[in-house]
């Protein structure tokens, strides 16, 4: 599946663990993450990713870009067609390699997901 | 015979004018005395100023600086930064800004925010920055007890994009 491999370009990127893509109500539409991930979880936690953008949309700012910042790791959003690419990283990720593979990850995933 | 205080001593021979009536008087025969009277000008007078400086015409006083730009009309969203302080418990403990939205938005973003750190294994969420076309929402830990949330333009908040690494 062609938005997997993408997805698994990511992880060439160092300190890149895993992604997933959300759609804007919330949908986990696909993953690539570690196994300790379980779906159910990363379903629940997709919805709240998806919840939080919403939240700002609603107050006219509808984010294109996001990072959600846990300390020891991060949370690096981007918007694309479809819904919300998530990628979760270490806090020693090159937010510049990051952001320039993520981009490209995102305007490469299908439109039909 | 007229008094001698009256006659030049340096030059005998010019003699005081007679007296006239002062508006019989040219211009060219006006004594320099320094004091400044109305002059009324004859109509072709008149028309040779106009041609030369027709603005002493207007009616208005006029600022002789050069044009000023005119202030730029911002939309509210241009113009400032709005900046909340919020508990843990959802109390506003410090607002500023025209973004009445804001508290009650980083509250729920910072406890969604919690919940998304915890079910991706980590303890809590230190920060969430997220950038829109022109504008940031910013919510970040401002201690042990309270949140701070800002939103504003881009423009102005773009060392906070550049410290998340978003810039």
């Amino acid at each position: 599946m062609i938005a997997q491999r993408l997805l698994g370009i990511l992880e060439d990127v160092s300190g890149v663990l895993g992604s997933f893509v959300v759609a804007p109500e919330g949908d986990l539409l696909v993953r690539s993450m570690p196994a300790e991930f379980e779906r159910a979880e990363l379903e629940l936690t997709a919805s709240r990713v998806a919840r939080i953008l919403q939240c700002s949309s609603a107050n006219g700012i509808p984010p294109q870009d996001g990072v959600f910042d846990f300390g020891e790791g991060k949370l690096w959003v981007r918007e694309f067609v479809r819904g919300y690419l998530c990628v979760l990283c270490s806090s020693v990720v090159d937010m510049r390699s990051l952001r320039l593979t993520a981009r490209l990850v995102a305007r490469g995933l299908p439109s039909e997901l | 015979m007229k008094p001698a205080l009256f006659q030049s001593q340096l030059f005998p021979s010019r003699s005081v004018p007679s007296e006239r009536v002062p508006s019989e008087r040219a211009p060219s025969e006006e004594p320099r005395t320094g004091i400044v009277r109305k002059m009324v000008a004859r109509p072709s007078q008149l028309r040779a100023i106009a041609a030369v400086r027709p603005r002493l015409q207007a009616p208005a006083w006029r600022c002789l600086e050069p044009t000023q730009p005119e202030p730029r009309q911002v939309s509210r969203r241009d113009s400032s930064v709005s900046v909340a302080r919020v508990s843990r418990e959802g109390e506003r403990v410090r607002q500023s800004g025209p973004d009445e939205w804001l508290p009650e938005a980083a509250e729920f973003v910072h406890r969604a925010a919690l919940l998304v750190a915890q079910g991706l294994g980590f303890e809590r969420c230190r920060s969430v920055c997220l950038q829109g076309p022109r504008s940031v929402l910013s919510v970040t830990d401002a201690g042990p007890s309270t949140i701070t949330g800002v939103a504003g333009p881009a423009r102005q908040l773009s060392n906070v994009l550049r410290n998340r690494g978003l810039k």
